[in-house]
């Protein structure tokens, strides 16, 4: 075997070119699968750090909104945790969580931090790593608090402050009884900095705690609820539900997730993302698979490329007794040996570039692979895999070549495995092809999503989230009085989010969906919509608004969009303005419903609200002074940074502590659209490396193929060819699998690319230029990569080109 | 007329430099057919390419009929070749992936001529070497002797003036051998140069005139009874 070691390596060093090729294509596609399946990793080890994870679980609700969706929270009723406790004999532990932020304060070091409140039972529940203190009964007091070790370090220049207090924001002074690891990437809970008892007065739950009994109504949705069972035991929600309800302890139905699922779990609460996370994860696994294919195939194709230059030391081992399968094991080995080389230089441009995935992707992955024998174990099959893989075929192919054949002819590479590399390279090219045409297709619908897609005017504009009644006070009005503000408007979920969507009654006993948006005088104007009929909402009109008395049976008028006079059955938009629908009016603040008749004064133009995933919805817009979530803002873009200050001192001014939470429209749009951004970076870096990957294969494949064909560019010349012609048909030889390629590439890309825009209700239309632009993308660089190639041969003079021979 | 003067040719490597021709002077009538001769590594072949502008002389004057071609560029001997030279290989050098039939046409692709007319022209030049029914055939599916009469077809489709033949019956066996040379002598009875570079006395005696080589030298000029 020794001698099959020494020709392989010696067969490396004597083709130093094709080697690095070899290696540098499987280290790139070894880097690619590694990050890959390190991501995916991380992925699936969310919270398996926290000790007995296995019985830990989320107690998530469901409502059923009047228009029989039904939603799954995260959240839960407050009241529900204790309820849970005294039930079930087999909950060891119960507790909620709810966020807050504060300033805190010790010295002269002061910052906002991001602090959970959490009940004393919380660290028995899910105990997360701990440094220093007795974490289990540091929140039994009142003024206890659990840091981080950045923040024991920020605060207190040391790690282990057990005793040390911190001031919060209201003065309250907090002592420091705990302190854990700094919380990792790889957990769904909320990234914090500080824990900090449920009885204390910075608490959202507080309040509520010492009311319970005294009103009749559940708040739900409020607490994060998590129980710890004891091992082995569990119960059914679902039949515990009636119970849960007739001791007013919830009004929703809930479940348990296991603590380690719930970052997978899909929550149809957030209607923006309608994608699971799995599918992100499939999606990614697919990528990897098809990097480590791409890179296999530069393997294989190189290697039965040059298998005729081995084709003596074949023949010669033959005669001397050497059995087929005795070379296939030579040439499996040897190709372990690239794999290995290939794995070992992958490891290097991982451990380089994780800090940067890392920081792009918010994670604090880490690649242990000498500590963590699943990660170690994943990495050599991984390298195994490949090495089998790509060195079975050519393996397989050398080791058939026979003696007598080898030594009385020139042995010019047999054509079945010319054949099988030309297969191997259109389909390298496909893959590439289709890689290219997503990037494309999904860059392109983004930028329809967040410009033509949207259809309102959106610059400049400003979103501030304020509580109810905000509009109604001193803060709205100030503002409209500053001088880079030209319009402010109220709005509950619109401009990108939804409101609830309920069924009307109309003629003829058949019942039409309208949806109900909250909004104020001034939001058409502010986003310059233009009533196509009717007028729009005016404080001229005295009764535009809804009466602020909850129990008020009067209907305010309404504006809806021309889909809503469409599906009403009105002849035209015209015909709706001035009559009157039966309008079961949501009452937000306290989820009843208010039935009456309202009358339309006027309808707009159809315009999206939320993500253009979803189709404009027959609306109904009308003024509800008492509701808002939004405060929309628009500027006049000049001096926008001292208009925000302004804003800020003014939010101070009128009472409120912090900054305002304000965003502009669109980075709540490119929010929104958060997981197709990050679809489309991981798709184009995926892409990149097939390219890459592919180029590095066509480079290898061109040089060899150069090699192969000196000859007959040789007698080509004699003949008189010049060197535009030869320049023809090399390029031309080099073009045509990517041409063949196109024909698997274009309808898997419709394929794929149609699925993945059928998500949104309004998408591009696809056009035949997108494919041609990605085959001539893909044509471009293949042929810049063998241009230097092309131009080298094309240059020999013949005679040298024949003396090949 | 075809004339060398002077002309010289070395070729190097990074140690050693070999001059392959040494100040070599002759002179080729128009329809003469003359034999090369010499041991191996005499130059023969460097003679030919030179002969044929596949290659240019380092020194001397190369006149192709009323031009001085030495100091030509690769773009201005790749225009005259076309028009004027075959060239008929001791290897063949057939293309393996072309048939009999394209590899014939090779030699009219460069040269602007119709594709009727290459089709034509093609047929006419196979049928002279007696291989119209391989047309088909791929160059590993035929013997060495058909193999050669393909090139020779190759050489003879575009009408050239002059045949340069680099030991054209090398690879093949006597009767074979023959054939080509039969086939040699009528090409040039037709009128055109043939210049033969041979190993074989034999073949070399077909010629009207063998020039001998040594260590890149012409050593004597031999004048045949026609």
């Amino acid at each position: 075997m020794s001698s099959a070691l020494i020709a392989a390596l010696r067969n490396l060093v004597r083709n130093r070119l094709y080697a690095a090729i070899n290696i540098a294509g499987l280290a790139i596609g070894f880097s690619g699968a590694f990050l890959i399946a390190l991501f995916v990793l991380d992925e699936l080890s969310y919270d398996r750090f926290i000790p007995g994870h296995e019985n830990a679980y989320l107690v998530s609700s469901s409502a059923v909104l009047p228009n029989g969706e039904q939603r799954e929270y995260r959240v839960s009723s407050p009241t529900l945790a204790a309820w849970l406790k005294l039930k079930f004999p087999q909950v060891e532990a119960v507790a909620r969580t709810a966020g807050a932020n504060t300033v805190v304060r010790r010295g002269n070091i002061e910052g906002q931090e991001n602090i959970t409140t959490v009940d004393p039972d919380f660290f028995i529940v899910l105990p997360v790593p701990t440094v220093a203190g007795d974490l289990k009964n540091a929140l039994r007091r009142p003024d206890g608090i659990v840091i981080t070790q950045s923040i024991a370090r920020k605060y207190f220049g040391r790690e282990y402050p057990i005793g040390g207090t911190l001031t919060f924001g209201g003065g309250d002074e907090m002592t420091v009884m705990a302190v854990t690891q700094d919380m990792r990437s790889n957990t769904h809970l909320q990234p914090t900095s500080i824990f900090v008892s449920n009885s204390a007065t910075i608490s959202p739950l507080r309040a509520l705690d010492i009311s319970r009994g005294k009103t009749a109504r559940i708040e739900p949705f409020i607490a994060t609820t998590y129980v710890r069972l004891t091992p082995g035991t569990s119960f059914d929600p679902q039949s515990a539900r009636p119970e849960c309800a007739k001791a007013g302890a919830c009004s929703e139905t809930f479940a348990l997730i296991p603590v380690a699922d719930v970052h997978l779990h899909h929550f149809t609460s957030s209607a923006e993302n309608t994608r699971s996370p799995r599918t992100t994860i499939r999606v990614l696994c697919a990528l990897g698979v098809l990097i480590l294919l791409i890179a296999a195939i530069n393997f294989v194709n190189l290697t039965t490329a040059r298998a005729a230059r081995r084709a003596v030391e074949i023949g010669v081992r033959k005669t001397s007794g050497a059995t087929r399968i005795r070379l296939i094991g030579q040439f499996i080995g040897e190709s372990l040996l690239y794999s290995s080389l290939g794995a070992v230089m992958a490891l290097g441009i991982v451990e380089l570039s994780l800090p940067a995935v890392n920081a792009f992707l918010d994670r604090t992955i880490e690649f242990d692979y000498w500590r963590d024998p699943q990660l170690g174990g994943t990495i050599l099959a991984l390298v195994i895999l490949a090495g089998v893989l790509a060195g079975a075929y050519p393996a397989f192919v050398m080791s058939a070549f026979r003696p007598a054949a080898i030594f009385n002819t020139s042995l010019a590479g047999s054509s079945g495995a010319g054949l099988v590399r030309r297969m191997l390279v259109i389909a390298q090219f496909s893959v590439l092809i289709v890689l290219v045409l997503m990037t494309g297709v999904i860059y392109e619908q983004i930028h329809f999503a967040m410009h033509e897609g949207m259809r309102v005017d959106k610059n400049q504009v400003l979103l501030i989230s304020v509580g109810d009644s905000e509009c109604l006070g001193a803060f709205r009005k100030e503002l409209a009085r500053l001088p880079g503000v030209l319009k402010t408007a109220c709005s509950m979920n619109a401009p990108l989010g939804n409101g609830i969507s309920l069924d009307v009654d109309i003629a003829g006993g058949s019942r039409v969906p309208l949806r109900q948006s909250i909004v104020d005088f001034e939001y058409f104007t502010l986003y310059g919509i233009r009533p196509i009929a009717g007028r729009l909402f005016s404080v001229a009109y005295a009764t535009d608004a809804a009466p602020t008395d909850r129990e008020s049976r009067r209907q305010p008028p309404l504006v809806i969009n021309a889909t809503a006079s469409r599906d009403l059955g009105f002849a035209s938009p015209a015909a709706a303005v001035g009559r009157s629908i039966h309008f079961p009016r949501f009452m937000t603040m306290d989820g009843r419903l208010m039935p009456g008749p309202a009358q339309i004064i006027g309808v707009v133009p159809d315009f999206p609200l939320g993500s253009i995933r979803r189709a404009v919805e027959p609306t109904a817009f009308f003024i509800d002074p008492v509701i808002s979530r939004n405060l929309n803002v628009k500027l006049n873009g000049r001096d926008i940074p001292e208009t925000l200050l302004a804003i800020e001192r003014l939010w101070k001014d009128t009472g409120h502590s912090g900054a305002p939470r304000s965003m502009f429209f669109d980075e709540r749009l490119r929010q929104l659209y958060r997981d197709v951004r990050r679809q489309i970076q991981v798709i184009t870096a995926a892409a990149g490396v097939a390219l890459i990957l592919a180029c590095l294969g066509l480079f290898g494949l061109a040089s060899f193929i150069a090699e192969q064909r000196t000859r007959e560019i040789g007698i080509r010349k004699a003949m008189g060819a010049d060197r535009p012609a030869i320049i023809r048909l090399l390029l031309w030889s080099f073009s045509s699998p990517i041409l063949w390629a196109n024909l698997i590439a274009w309808p898997a890309g419709y394929y794929l690319v149609n699925r993945w825009l059928q998500g949104f209700a309004y998408r591009i239309e696809l056009q035949p230029w997108m494919f041609l632009a990605a085959s001539g993308a893909a044509l471009g660089i293949a042929l810049l990569t063998v241009a230097a190639h092309t131009i080298h041969i094309s240059r020999a003079r013949p005679v040298e080109a024949l003396r090949h021979e | 007329m075809l004339k060398l003067e002077n002309v010289s040719k070395a070729y190097r490597t990074t140690e050693v430099e070999t001059l392959a021709l040494n100040e070599v002077s002759i002179q080729i009538e128009p329809g003469e057919f003359v034999a090369v001769m010499g041991p191996s590594g005499c130059g023969k072949s460097t003679l030919l390419n030179i002969l044929g502008l596949l290659d240019s002389p380092d020194k001397g004057a190369y006149w192709f009929y009323e031009e001085d071609v030495a100091k030509y560029s690769e773009k201005k001997l790749t225009a005259l070749r076309r028009t004027g030279v075959g060239f008929i290989f001791q290897s063949f050098n057939l293309i393996d992936d072309l048939n009999v039939r394209e590899n014939v046409e090779v030699s009219l692709l460069y040269r602007g001529v119709s594709s009727r007319e290459r089709r034509q022209r093609v047929a006419a030049s196979l049928e002279r070497v007696g291989l119209s029914h391989r047309a088909k055939h791929l160059p590993h599916q035929l013997s060495g002797g058909q193999q050669q009469r393909v090139a020779i077809a190759r050489a003879l489709v575009a009408d050239p003036r002059l045949i340069l033949a680099d030991e054209p019956t090398g690879n093949l066996d006597t009767e074979n051998g023959e054939a080509v040379m039969k086939m040699l002598e009528e090409i040039n009875a037709a009128g055109t140069t043939v210049v033969m570079v041979t190993h074989s006395l034999t073949h070399a005696e077909r010629a009207k005139r063998t020039i001998r080589l040594l260590d890149g030298k012409v050593v004597s000029e031999t004048l045949l009874a026609a």
